[in-house]
């Protein structure tokens, strides 16, 4: 039984009430001084009034002796505690039961004289003092160790509220079985509540294709053996669905074992996304295959065939198809289509000018000039007039690009899915890309072949040229060597009849016919050297292997430049274009030898070999001058290589290292039947 | 015996003049004169001649071809080519086609009547010059140079490393040449051997001796 001195400054009425009881205050003089001292706010209670307390009390409570002596103890507790219950009825009922010789213990709040709060621990028992019944209480302020205790709670809640609420499915389990999980966890697999998992295996959320293998990572972790960490699995949820599953486990040591936490992650829209990527790589894969093609292909009809080939083959595409726009009648016609097509452009009817089948993606993508994607072929009402086909056909989606050439849209190329969802921003941009494309490579086309067409006019113009010119020297060389030979010979027989009868004696007319026959001769001479330079005659009388035979004969006697000339077969029937080309060359060729060649040898071949006529010329001079200081225009070889690419033959000039200067025409023997004109 | 000519002229004035030189010969008569390719059928098919002196060059069919014609219809009929061209091409190749002669116009006056007995007897007439030339040719011709001999030094060099077994790459890498050119020149030997595989190529060059059998 606790003793304890009351000192004398107690207010008078207690002091009277207790004089009786002074001797036992005194001599529990030491009893006072630990009362004294604690620090911990100690009282006396009798009949629920405070009639004692020490110095701390007064320090807790922030009040006078005065002030506190006399009063209730409930008096320094808010109305109402924490925990709903009035002050009053709680210090009552815990008074009663420390009267009841139980001891009692209990946290309860108080306030300061002030009105503060403060959260306190309190210990009531119950002693006798004179014979009556007191309470020793004894107040201890712990709203230090409070709010240390709040600030662990709201950390660990705030840990739990990280964890609770964490986007990131998060397990906890142990030797294979669920011990708790996050509410992601719970939605990740459709679960409503945490019981429907914990204490299950956790292999209940795999796919069962894949259980072999967690139950093996689960055996090899448990016997502390090696495992992978983060690996890629099937999840299974309750509805019996399955999705990707991306697991990062780590095995945590607790007080009481091993936990396994593992972080879970829905991959279904990284493969999602994993599937995008591929698209948009087999989509740039795509417009450079186009591309690659667009540079060889120099054809409008087989470049709308290739682009829509690879749209199907290296793009995604179902089905691609490209149609041209006629500008009169508004129809837009099919040329180019690959893939699942299947009939669906038989009886395909879309018209720009029309109402209903004018609206339609291809329709619109022509009439704005901007691409038109149909996400969803089922729900796109634009579709309407084509929905039934296009889903027979598996066409889930479509995207149309408008085609361009010159700057006008002159049709459409179209690209169908068989599934919904793939087309994004990133697939229709680049697919704009691709018709801009093809546009581009249309106006090169377009481009190459005014420019192939004036090459061709040129060449065209060249042949009239030539063969204009040729007839024309042939006409000449005919009139000059028929007409006025002839009749200039037969006016040679007329002198010589003269001569003969004349009268010998005669002699000064004699000299005179004589002188005449002579420049007539001579005359005759000149007008056939002149009209075989226009055009050996020899070419059309006795063909290219008489008129080669004599060219080379007369340039061997006129420059002294020996000739090997060699004709295989000895006679050649050619075409005339033919031979006349042949022999130009070699007329060309041999004026070259003899200009520039200083050659002393000249070897001529002419042969058929198979389908073609070979022509080398070759000397043993000094060979023609390196590219580079060839500052003089060739114009003899550019027109030699002009006759022969007319032909559809090759021409070879170089130099054969230590022999002298090489021309090799080779013309094939059908070449002329293409030239006719 | 009286030799029988038709004269095939399309130069009326050429015509006479050769009557004129004719004229003075009992034994000649000309009984027919033709001035283009067509006449000159007619009157062969019409009536036997002991010989047709032809022009060259005619309108209609005319020069080797009319040659031809007139051999097909008579084949014993001689002709003697009156030409204006000097060349000895011409002799050469008339005769080749079935002429028994051929004379240069500005000989005619002092040569035609030997020219046409000749002939018309069953001879050949042509000049020194052009018969000489004729056997120069013909020593000429003896023989051709084979194939090989028209490739150039550089496609004999790649046409021997083909017979050697070489490939095109092997050969570009040791010549220092691109794989295309190589493959243009070996095209090239191709045309102008006239073969189309290797192993052509490798029997060809043993039967020229260029490559041995192993």
């Amino acid at each position: 039984m606790l003793k304890i001195k009351v000192d004398d400054k107690l207010p008078d009425n207690i002091m009277k009430r207790h004089n009786q009881q002074q001797d036992i205050l005194d001599t529990g003089k030491h009893y006072r001084t630990l009362f004294e001292v604690s620090t911990d706010a100690i009282f006396l209670i009798k009949e629920s009034m405070i009639v004692d307390c020490n110095q701390a009390t007064l320090k807790m409570f922030g009040c006078t002796r005065g002030q506190i002596i006399g009063q209730m103890p409930y008096r320094f507790s808010p109305e109402v505690q924490p925990n709903g219950r009035s002050s009053k009825i709680m210090a009552l009922e815990r008074f009663e039961s420390a009267y009841g010789g139980e001891p009692q213990f209990f946290e309860c709040q108080h306030i300061r004289y002030d009105g503060t709060e403060f959260d306190t621990e309190v210990s009531l028992k119950c002693f006798e003092l004179g014979g009556i019944p007191h309470l020793l209480a004894t107040v201890r302020d712990i709203s230090e160790r409070k709010r240390n205790q709040e600030a662990l709670r709201e950390s660990e809640n705030r840990f739990r509220s990280i964890i609770e609420q964490s986007p990131i499915a998060i397990s906890f389990s142990r030797d294979g079985y669920i011990v708790d999980g996050n509410a992601a966890l719970l939605e990740m697999f459709r679960y409503a509540n945490i019981d429907d998992v914990k204490g299950k295996p956790l292999i209940n959320q795999i796919a069962p294709q894949c259980r072999a293998e967690m139950e093996d990572r689960i055996r090899r972790r448990s016997q502390l053996e090696p495992v992978e960490t983060n690996y890629e699995t099937i999840g299974l949820r309750k509805d019996g669905s399955q999705f990707p599953l991306y697991v990062a486990a780590r095995r945590v040591m607790y007080k009481d074992g091993p936990m396994s936490t593992a972080f879970l992650i829905d991959f279904t829209e990284r493969d999602k996304m994993r599937k995008s990527i591929e698209r948009i790589n087999r989509l740039y894969k795509m417009q450079s295959d186009i591309n690659s093609a667009n540079i060889l292909i120099r054809e409008r009809g087989k470049l709308f065939e290739t682009a829509c080939r690879i749209a199907v083959e290296s793009g995604l595409f179902h089905m691609a198809w490209i149609g041209l726009l006629d500008r009169t009648s508004g129809a837009v016609v099919p040329v180019a289509q690959a893939g699942h097509v299947d009939g669906y452009l038989d009886n395909f009817d879309v018209n720009i000018f029309d109402e209903t089948t004018g609206n339609g993606p291809t329709g619109r993508a022509i009439k704005t000039g901007s691409c038109v994607a149909c996400v969803d072929i089922v729900g796109d009402p634009r579709m309407a007039p084509w929905r039934d086909e296009a889903l027979k056909r598996g066409y889930r989606a479509s995207l149309v690009s408008p085609l361009r050439q010159s700057n006008q849209i002159i049709g459409a190329f179209s690209l169908y899915l068989n599934e919904v969802g793939a087309l994004n921003n990133d697939v229709i941009q680049l697919l704009g890309n691709l018709a801009e494309d093809i546009s581009f490579s249309l106006d090169f086309i377009d481009e190459s072949s005014q420019r192939g067409q004036v090459q061709n006019e040129l060449r065209e113009l060249t042949i009239f040229q030539q063969s204009a010119l040729e007839s024309e020297r042939k006409r000449i060389a005919r009139e000059l060597h028929d007409e006025l030979g002839q009749t200039m010979t037969a006016l040679n027989f007329d002198l010589k009849w003269l001569h003969e009868n004349i009268d010998m004696q005669e002699h000064e007319l004699q000299n005179r016919l004589h002188s005449m026959q002579s420049l007539l001769g001579r005359t005759v001479d000149t007008v056939r050297r002149i009209s075989e330079d226009l055009r050996p005659g020899m070419l059309d009388d006795l063909g290219l292997a008489a008129a080669i035979e004599h060219h080379v004969e007369k340039f061997s006697a006129q420059t002294g430049i020996a000739c090997d000339l060699s004709i295989d077969p000895p006679e050649l029937d050619l075409e005339d274009q033919i031979a006349t080309s042949l022999f130009r060359i070699l007329q060309e060729s041999l004026t070259n030898v003899a200009r520039h060649s200083g050659a002393s040898r000249v070897g001529i071949d002419l042969r058929e070999i198979g389908e073609n006529i070979l022509l080398i010329v070759q000397d043993n001079g000094r060979g023609l001058p390196s590219k580079t200081d060839a500052s003089r225009k060739t114009y003899g070889l550019l027109g030699m290589r002009e006759r022969v690419k007319i032909l559809g033959g090759r021409l070879d000039v170089f130099n054969e290292a230590g022999s002298g200067a090489r021309i090799e025409a080779c013309i094939p023997k059908s070449a002329a039947a293409h030239v006719k004109q | 015996m009286i030799i029988d000519i038709l004269i095939a002229d399309d130069h009326a004035i050429m015509r006479d003049g050769l009557k004129q030189i004719l004229s003075s010969c009992a034994d000649m008569r000309v009984d027919g004169e033709a001035g283009n390719g067509e006449e000159v059928l007619r009157e062969v098919r019409r009536r036997e001649w002991n010989i047709v002196v032809l022009d060259m060059s005619m309108p209609g069919p005319s020069g080797l071809e009319l040659i031809k014609l007139i051999k097909a219809i008579k084949p014993a009929l001689p002709i003697l080519i009156l030409s204006m061209q000097k060349e000895n091409q011409y002799a050469a190749r008339t005769l080749k086609a079935g002429a028994s002669g051929y004379l240069c116009k500005d000989s005619a006056s002092s040569m035609l009547v030997s020219a046409i007995r000749k002939v018309a007897a069953g001879g050949i007439f042509i000049s020194q010059e052009a018969a000489e030339s004729m056997a120069m040719g013909a020593l000429n011709k003896a023989g051709n140079a084979p194939p090989h001999t028209l490739l150039s030094n550089r496609e004999f060099e790649i046409f021997e490393s083909l017979i050697a077994g070489n490939s095109v790459t092997e050969i570009a890498n040791r010549l220092n040449i691109s794989v295309k050119t190589v493959s243009t020149h070996k095209t090239r030997i191709m045309q102008k051997l006239n073969l189309t595989t290797v192993p052509d190529m490798v029997r060809y060059a043993i039967e020229h001796g260029i490559a041995k059998l192993p």
